[in-house]
């Protein structure tokens, strides 16, 4: 009996079908009973006696073949397994021979995966970051915010007033919870040096709302919510361990001195517990709104407001009985809001992420787009080595191996290529992602909180697989395609495989130039708005300005008089150090919030169901105008003689003249605030440019300025105008500060130029990284024509020699190949405008001063691209020039 | 049957299973008869339990299977012993015997 040796069976692998093994089972057994009947008969019986002895002595037949079979097919299953184990590896350990042998080839392709598959794990850990990880409250997805909305004023949303929150909180019936806030920055003093904290007083619901209990200690209870219970505190976790040493006993026994007061710290919060509007919030107080407050002032618009929806109610629905709610209180307090005002109400995820989400999803969309381009790259790079091995093909399937056996090497190789492009990948974007937590960009919250988790991990693995189907289906298509018959003659390649190959690398090109292109119109437009936005004047003059902050503590500066008499010594030793060119105070410089209220104008005809008018409202310094150059167009601005003791004066920005006295000159005009009864009246002295106060896109309030010697303030924002560089000013101001009162923090130094770039910082981060990527895919198209006309001029130098031969000029193929190149690259040009016009569309909340569909930008970057690409195909076309007719026809 | 009588007889058909491919490839009907003959018909067991036991071998790799032609002429399946299979009949071997000589030397006793 002829037996192959056991390790020759293994290698071709000798398994049975499954069908087979209960035909081998009968066959065996069958076989057995018959030889067992022959030797009965032998033995002298009869044929049918021996037939049933045979079958009795095997015992139940059925039974035991049954058995059989299944003990068969358990060995073939994990013989099965075993061999598919032994191909994998061996496929495996076969595609990363292959590669080692081209270290070019490999180093390109997994340079170009790295690249992509880094910057798609880069962007997407941010958003698994910003727009993935839930908030840290209980349900997170019922949480609420409520806004004012005025859809004529550009869409303008404002925190709510006091009594507007007692209105939704005890008239609507969709929550179970609403709480406001608004922030606290008290002095912390008696433990070693002074220090400013940031803290938020939250109404009595504030932690109930949330659904977030204390770690240690409780929580604020609502009836500490009024004045005179309030002195007590909850602290975070951080604070808890920095100021308070992490003692559990130092909740319930100690008081913090904060501005002179004392506050029973009686609670801790637990660590990842943060507030929602004021991420750096340490301690939490009871706000106690007064009953004056919670029942009028309903524009006084400056708390910061959370509810709870029941358990039924959607988000939706909440919006439309809140829109439904504004209008009934519309119809309640005519006077009290405007006629488009209305309510308006989003999720917290969504309010927390809303400004980002769709600059993240548009930058998630722009390195996918980058890594199509470089997956579009490695496919022409393998399709030109599978051309390559067309030969190799043809003999495997000559052998017999199946179209599946062909092409599994090749798929394989793509993966192994794909995994380690991956993995490489991931070590860039960890260490993009930890140069940029480092920054801690302003405009990306929670940036510091960013790393490669496992989430991610799973992310890159899954984009690295995908990546590798993507471009490793390229070579098996073209390989399952092709006809191998003609592949084993001696150097011929064949003809059809060469077709569709060459079909599919023009494909490619096309697509990829076709991306990069709506890729770079992203960009542009994304250019073309922040320098409009950059172009835009603020209404003053930013340039040589330091700003900050000087907060008086409300328990040594318990009156107007005295917060006056300390600014009135401040600003003029201020203004008399040297490099200083002029000072200006503010209860808010642009640029750093403001505040919003409802005033009156003399003489003005209310009409019914008109609302008070309403606007941007700021205390000043004298000399503040001047400090920052606010345009004076008439009139004056506010001099020290303004004080207390002087008529009250008021000035005007040139929108609220426009708008209230249209026709007549405002000066001498008067403005007021009622106070209950009655109200307390301003002359307007002068009108000022209006100026941008929160960005430098829109801001269409109405402005109004006090002088501060007239109101009283307890915070002020100096503007301190430098003949020099600004920065270099500041140990001389806080020594100023120190001279006039030792124990007054200053905070928030910035200069001005800083507070106006933090406010477009957002775009110009998202335009910085667009034109990182736009670079990249331009640069990668502009090889991808490069590589597949290169290849095609190579493959072609028969064609090209015989050309030559027979009398074409050098001129002619350059024009001839320069022609095919710039064909691909129109097609990639057309389809590439299509695709930015339908896409761009998506950036439009991101745009500032450009249409999406700007004609400008669409042309100036069409032509940028067919240029670069140009230049790529012009190399491969002067090398085809210099074919030598001869040496061509002599290769085969 | 017993459990631990079914085990000590699975355990014993393994050894004269093994021990019957000794002297190269066999099929089924040819190891019953070896055995048979060899105990001298001692071992009343249903020749079914012997293929089950032959496949139960081979699964674990001890045997190997090949479809062959038979003296007759006719298909039939042979088993061959695979290195494997040869070591454990040395240990098993080596087991029987102090099991039975155990055994035997109890019974001796009285």
């Amino acid at each position: 009996m002829a037996r192959l040796p056991e390790g020759v069976r293994r290698a071709f692998q000798v398994v049975a079908p499954e069908r087979r093994i209960a035909d081998d089972v009968e066959d065996e057994v069958a076989f057995h009973l018959e030889m067992k009947t022959e030797e009965l008969i032998a033995r002298g019986w009869g044929r049918e006696a021996a037939r049933a002895e045979a079958m009795r002595r095997f015992g139940n037949v059925e039974q035991w073949r049954v058995a059989m079979g299944e003990i068969d097919r358990g060995r073939t299953r994990s013989a099965r397994r075993a061999e598919r184990w032994q191909d994998l590896a061996r496929d495996v350990r076969y595609a990363l021979r292959g590669l080692r042998r081209t270290p070019g080839f490999t180093a390109v392709v997994v340079l170009t995966l790295a690249l992509g598959i880094g910057a798609n794990t880069a962007v997407f850990s941010v958003v698994n970051a910003v727009l993935l990880r839930p908030l840290p409250y209980r349900e997170p997805e019922r949480l609420v915010t409520i806004e004012h909305y005025y859809p004529s004023l550009n869409g303008l949303q404002a925190p709510v007033s006091a009594a507007g929150f007692a209105d939704y909180r005890d008239r609507t019936r969709i929550f179970d919870g609403v709480a406001v806030e608004s922030p606290w920055r008290p002095t912390l003093t008696g433990r070693s040096e002074p220090e400013r904290l940031a803290g938020a007083r939250v109404s009595g619901q504030y932690f109930s709302t949330l659904g977030v209990g204390a770690a240690i200690g409780r929580t604020l209870r609502p009836d500490e919510d009024e004045a005179g219970r309030n002195r007590v505190v909850v602290v975070s976790d951080g604070f808890w361990r920095r100021v308070l040493a992490g003692s559990p006993s130092a909740v319930g026994g100690t008081t913090l001195l904060l501005d002179g007061e004392q506050y029973d710290v009686v609670g801790v919060m637990p660590p990842g517990f943060r507030d929602f509007y004021f991420r750096d919030a340490e301690l939490w107080t009871p706000l106690a709104l007064s009953p004056e407050q919670l029942t009028s002032g309903f524009t006084n618009e400056w708390l910061q407001l959370t509810a709870r929806l029941k358990p039924a109610v959607t988000p939706e629905r909440a919006g439309a009985e809140l829109a439904a709610f504004a209008e009934q209180l519309k119809r309640d307090r005519p006077d009290a809001y405007m006629p488009d005002w209305t309510l308006r109400t989003t999720t917290l995820t969504e309010r927390g992420t809303g400004r980002l989400r769709p600059t993240l999803l548009v930058l998630l969309g722009a390195v996918g787009f980058v890594l199509l381009i470089g997956c579009a790259n490695v496919a022409n790079l393998l399709l030109a080595r599978a051309s390559g091995r067309t030969g190799e093909v043809a003999v495997r399937t000559a052998l017999g191996a199946d179209r599946w056996q062909v092409v599994r090497p090749l798929f394989a190789e793509s993966m192994v290529l794909a995994l380690v492009g991956g993995a490489a990948g991931l070590l860039l974007a960890e260490l993009g992602v930890r140069a940029f937590a480092k920054l801690d960009p302003a405009s990306v919250p929670g940036a510091r909180d960013l790393r490669v988790d496992g989430v991610v991990m799973a992310f890159t693995l899954l984009v690295s697989l995908v990546t590798g189907a993507l471009f490793g289906l390229a070579p098996v298509l073209q390989t399952w395609r092709t006809n191998f018959s003609g592949g084993l003659r001696e150097g011929a390649r064949g003809a059809s495989a060469d077709r569709a190959g060459r079909d599919v690398r023009r494909a490619l090109v096309v697509a990829e130039i076709a991306l990069a292109l709506t890729l770079l119109v992203g960009a542009g437009l994304m250019i073309k708005s922040v320098s409009r936005l950059q172009g835009i004047s603020p209404g003053f003059e930013p340039r040589n300005v330091l700003t900050l902050r000087v907060d008086l503590p409300a328990t040594r500066f318990r009156s107007d008089t005295q917060q006056v008499a300390f600014f009135d010594e401040l600003l003029p030793r201020v203004a008399a150090l040297p490099g200083v060119r002029a000072v200006g105070a503010n209860t808010s410089l642009p640029f750093g919030g403001g505040t919003t209220r409802s005033f009156q104008v003399e003489g003005l005809e209310m009409t019914e169901g008109q609302p008070e008018p309403w606007g941007d409202f700021r205390v000043v310094s004298p000399g503040y105008f001047a400090a920052l150059r606010v345009p004076l167009l008439r009139g004056r601005e506010f001099t020290p003689r303004d004080d207390a003791g002087a008529p009250r004066v008021a000035v005007v920005d040139e929108e609220l003249a426009r708008r209230y006295w249209p026709a007549a000159d405002p000066i001498g005009k008067r403005v007021g605030f009622s106070q209950g009864d009655s109200t307390m009246w301003m002359q307007v002295v002068g009108v000022v440019g209006h100026v941008k106060q929160e960005g430098l896109d829109a801001d269409p309030r109405v402005q109004l300025y006090l002088p501060y010697p007239q109101e009283g303030v307890s915070t002020m924002e100096l503007a301190v105008r430098t003949a020099g560089e600004p920065t270099a000013l500041l140990g001389a101001l806080r020594s100023a500060v120190r001279s006039v009162d030792a124990e007054i923090p200053i905070s928030r130094v910035r200069t001005m130029e800083q507070r106006i770039e933090a406010s477009v910082g957002q775009r110009r981060l998202s335009m910085l990284l667009l034109t990182v990527f736009s670079a990249i895919a331009l640069a990668l198209a502009s090889i991808g024509i490069y590589g597949v006309m290169a290849y095609s001029v190579a493959q072609r130098s028969r064609e090209l020699g015989v050309r030559i031969a027979l009398g074409a000029t050098r001129r002619g193929v350059l024009t001839m190949v320069l022609r095919q190149g710039m064909a691909l690259v129109l097609g990639g040009v057309a389809v590439g405008l299509l695709a930015a016009w339908a896409l761009s569309r998506l950036l439009a909340s991101q745009l500032y001063g450009v249409p999406p569909t700007d004609a400008a930008t669409f042309g100036t970057v069409a032509l940028l691209l067919a240029g670069v690409a140009a230049l790529a195909t012009t190399l491969p076309a002067v090398r085809a020039t210099r074919v030598d007719p001869v040496t061509a026809l002599r290769q085969e | 049957m017993a459990d631990e009588e079914l085990e000590l007889l699975k355990g014993t058909l393994d050894v004269l299973v093994l021990k019957a491919l000794t002297w190269g490839p066999r099929h089924g009907y040819a190891v019953a008869r070896w055995i048979g003959d060899a105990t001298g018909d001692a071992l009343q067991v249903e020749e079914g339990a012997l293929y089950h036991a032959l496949h139960r071998l081979e699964r674990r790799r001890w045997l190997d299977g090949e479809w062959g032609v038979s003296d007759s002429g006719r298909r039939a399946k042979y088993y061959t012993l695979t290195r494997l299979g040869r070591d454990q009949l040395v240990v098993k071997t080596a087991a029987w015997t102090r099991y039975a000589e155990a055994i035997f030397a109890a019974l001796r006793t009285a």
